[in-house]
């Protein structure tokens, strides 16, 4: 009797006799007959065994998980499909049943009839007779190997991101990967960077042992990837499609080598199975990963290439990303290199004012360690450490520096600001500073890049000049008195000899001495207003007055010219009535100078709302509108030499500029060439409330280092 | 020409100036001592004081705002009047604090110096 058959016979002897138990029979049978239907079409084996082990059930799905047959399992003992190692496992798994506990979803192994192994997840129940005694078991078996397989991808994917997040040096980046698929996907893992040419740059070869790495490279290096090669590394980058090896036979081998020694080599790795897939970022192949089985005995399948490809997207992703980081990253030191190299000091404010960037010389224009350290002080602590001047030597308000200006709404601002270091007591450096916005994209300002140029030289030059020319015309004004006072003496002579001829001459030369003491004087005021030492008064002047009287000595000069007044300002500035004078005696004796065909010059006066307006038009050889704003500048002259219009030094309108500009009010010219030219000089008005000491009265305040 | 010659101290150390206003102050009639140096006017007058004094401003070795200053702080000399001169006309303010009567500046008009002259003498 077969264990089976003695089954039947213990299963009979609990059968029906009665009538209501026939009825409950047929019950039964119905119900049973649907529980088989169900066991029998379940894609979950269900095997089903005594307390002794000894299968009793084995359905369709069991046959085919495991490979043997319902005839061949059914009253074997379970151990047919257990691994030996596992048989304890087993023992203890009936021990729970014996109590009468269920075992809910057991991840365990099962061994196939072909002795490979699956991985199957339990659930056993037991089995009790009518009395409730536990005489078996019930095993739902359910095959993990997929659902495991899957779970692992997705880990290793996942563990791979990581990787790839990690570091934004791509060597490491590849590196790091390297570690996680030798051993786990690869034996092998070998990436190939290809660059625009096509070229192959071996860039990652990883193995667990070292020792074969360094064997594999020499290799390489004896064998480059050849980028023609119809087949292999050459191909996927060329075609962008992997190329699965799920096996190597030798005759691919001897395909592929390009000579013996090569043929060799490809045998001595002991290929297995190999998937070679291409490294693509942003539409372009920037590489080729090769995974490689060796000693593993790996088959790699359809489902590995699907997790090799997406590796591949993966890595030349980040790859991509850190190559762009890269690349910024380059250009930003490129430009740091640059900006930390100029001269000039570059420092780069956010809106908040605080500074953002700093060059080297920035850093060391301010006196500070490092450029973190500029970065570090606050604006306001960083400034301050400085006493600011302006040109003309008065303090430089801090609400006007060039930043903050441009924080406040301008384009552009530029300055000169001389500054010691407060206490210090050397001499003070000088920077022309500019600073223009950078907007963002909502139109506000972003950032503000400030440039400070080192002028400290230039000033120091410029000043010894100035005052190179102050001294200068201070000593020549020595031999000019001498001359003046020894004209007199000889004017004194021949007025007693009744020398006629001889008095014309000497007042000829007297009234060139004046012109020569004119010249030095205005080369003097030129020195002083430029080292900022030219003092105004600050007095209420009758304008009207005043041009009534330069008028009435300007013509006494002139017997070409009439001066002709028109109309009246009515009103009083405040200023220095002699400074004003010269501009006039300037204006006027200009007027008839360059208007020598001419018989007069109109002045003008009116008052215009705040602003009393003279304006002094000559019917002359006029000056060009290029050089309108130029001729105010000093020491211009209208260079060209055909033009041979003003003559000179060119420092009277200069002077006069400057004067006019000194007591808050505006010069400018309207002229054009051979219509003559038209001098307009604003002063604001005198307000009847307002007093005289309106404009603060210039401080001389180098006059005694003058005289030192 | 006065009855009693007005004494004038000149004082400038460019000899050229010293020479042209001796001659012509002598033809206006003053009595005219000068000086290239400063030093003591009582050295200068043998005991007796000038009536009025003309000092540039800047002299070789010294300042001729302090020789005013010293001038004009001593009894016996404080009421002469001093005219100063100098090429430099912002020099004009620190003369005034040094104590002179009136300030021209160099080169200086003759006939304006001797109104100035003969108005500090009235």
């Amino acid at each position: 009797m077969t264990k089976r058959q003695q089954h039947a016979q213990d299963r009979s002897s609990t059968w029906p006799s009665t009538a209501a138990d026939l009825l409950s029979l047929r019950r039964l049978e119905e119900e049973l007959g649907i529980y088989k239907a169900i066991i029998a079409s379940s894609d979950d084996a269900i095997v089903s065994k005594t307390l002794d082990g000894i299968i009793t059930s084995w359905n369709h799905a069991a046959e085919n998980l495991f490979g043997y047959t319902a005839q061949e399992a059914v009253g074997q003992p379970i151990t047919l499909i257990i691994p030996a190692e596992l048989h304890l496992e087993e023992k203890d798994i009936i021990g729970k049943l014996r109590q009468g506990m269920r075992i809910q979803h057991y991840e365990t192994v099962r061994l196939r009839k072909d002795g490979t192994r699956v991985e199957v997840s339990l659930s056993i129940s037991p089995v009790k007779d009518r009395a409730g005694k536990i005489i078996g078991a019930a095993k739902i078996a359910r095959d993990i190997t997929e659902r495991k397989r899957v779970l692992a991808q997705e880990q290793f994917l996942s563990e791979v991101s990581r990787m790839l997040a990690s570091s934004l040096d791509y060597q490491e980046t590849l590196a790091n990967v390297a570690c996680l698929v030798v051993p786990q996907l690869a034996d092998w893992y070998v990436v190939d960077l290809v660059d625009a040419s096509g070229h192959f740059e071996l860039t990652e070869l990883a193995h667990k042992d070292p020792e074969q790495v360094r064997w594999a490279r020499t290799m390489r290096e004896r064998y480059p990837i050849d980028p023609n090669a119809p087949a292999g590394a050459a191909r996927v980058a060329r075609t962008r499609q992997a190329e699965l090896y799920t096996e190597i036979p030798d005759e691919l081998l001897q395909a592929r080598a390009r000579n013996e020694e090569e043929l060799a080599l490809l045998r001595q790795i002991g290929y297995s199975s190999a998937m070679l897939v291409p490294l693509v970022a942003r539409g372009k192949t920037v590489g080729v990963i090769s995974f490689v089985a060796t000693e593993s005995g790996k088959r790699y399948d359809e489902r590995d290439l699907v997790l090799a490809e997406e590796v591949g997207r993966r890595v030349g992703i980040a790859l991509d990303n850190a190559r762009l980081y890269r690349e910024v990253q380059q250009s930003r030191d490129q430009l740091d290199i640059i900006l930390q190299g100029v001269a000039d000091g570059i420092l780069v404010y956010a809106p908040d004012s605080r500074i953002i960037y700093a060059n080297e010389a920035a850093a060391r224009m301010t006196d500070s360690a490092s450029i973190q350290q500029v970065q570090a002080t606050p604006q306001s602590g960083l400034v301050s450490r400085y006493e600011l001047i302006d040109e003309q030597g008065r303090p430089f308000p801090r609400s006007q520096l060039t930043h903050l200006r441009v924080l406040a709404g301008e384009r552009e601002a530029q300055a000169i600001i001389g500054y010691t270091k407060v206490g210090s007591g050397q001499p003070e450096s000088w920077s022309l500073v500019k600073s223009c916005p950078v907007l963002g994209e909502n139109g506000k300002v972003a950032m503000v890049i400030t440039i400070v140029h080192d002028i400290t030289e230039r000033m120091r030059v410029e000043r010894r000049k100035d005052e190179f020319i102050s001294m200068m015309s201070h000593e020549l004004k020595t031999p000019v008195t001498s001359l003046k006072g020894f004209t007199n003496i000889l004017q004194r002579r021949l007025t007693k000899q009744g020398d006629a001829q001889g008095l014309h001459y000497l007042s000829r030369m007297d009234a060139q001495l004046d012109k020569l003491t004119r010249l030095i004087s205005e080369l003097l005021d030129t020195s002083r207003m430029q080292l900022g030492k030219l003092a105004l008064r600050t007095e209420p002047v009758d304008l009207d007055g005043l041009i009534d009287e330069t008028v009435e000595n300007v013509q006494a000069t002139s017997s070409t010219h009439r001066l002709l007044i028109e109309g009246r300002t009515g009103v009083q500035v405040v200023g220095d009535q002699e400074r004003l004078g010269q501009v006039f005696i300037n204006l006027f004796t200009n007027a008839i100078k360059y208007s020598p065909g001419a018989e007069k010059v109109l002045v003008r006066l009116l008052r215009d709302g705040e602003q009393a307006i003279v304006s002094v038009q000559d019917f002359g050889i006029g000056i060009d509108k290029a050089y309108h704003e130029k001729i105010f500048e000093r020491f211009y002259q209208v260079s060209n030499p055909e033009e041979k219009t003003y003559p000179g030094l060119g420092i009277g309108l200069y002077i006069s500029h400057e004067i006019v500009a000194r007591h808050q009010g505006r010069m400018w010219v309207e002229s054009s060439k051979g219509k003559g030219a038209t001098f307009f000089v604003a002063l604001p008005c005198l307000r009847s409330n307002e007093k005289a000491q309106t404009i603060s009265r210039e401080k001389e305040e180098c006059l005694h280092a003058e005289y030192s | 020409m006065q009855s009693t010659p007005k004494r004038l101290l000149v004082v400038d150390d460019e000899l050229d100036i010293l020479e042209f206003l001796q001659v012509i102050l002598q033809e206006e009639g003053y009595k005219v001592v000068t000086s290239d140096k400063g030093g003591s006017i009582e050295s200068l007058y043998n005991g007796g004081l000038p009536d009025l004094i003309l000092i540039d401003v800047l002299l070789s070795g010294r300042d001729g705002r302090e020789m005013v200053k010293s001038l004009k702080s001593q009894q016996e000399t404080k009421q002469i009047p001093i005219i100063m001169f100098s090429a430099h006309p912002s020099a004009e303010e620190t003369v005034q604090q040094a104590g002179a009567d009136d300030f021209l500046e160099k080169p200086f008009d003759i006939d304006v110096l001797l109104a100035k002259i003969t108005h500090h003498l009235q």
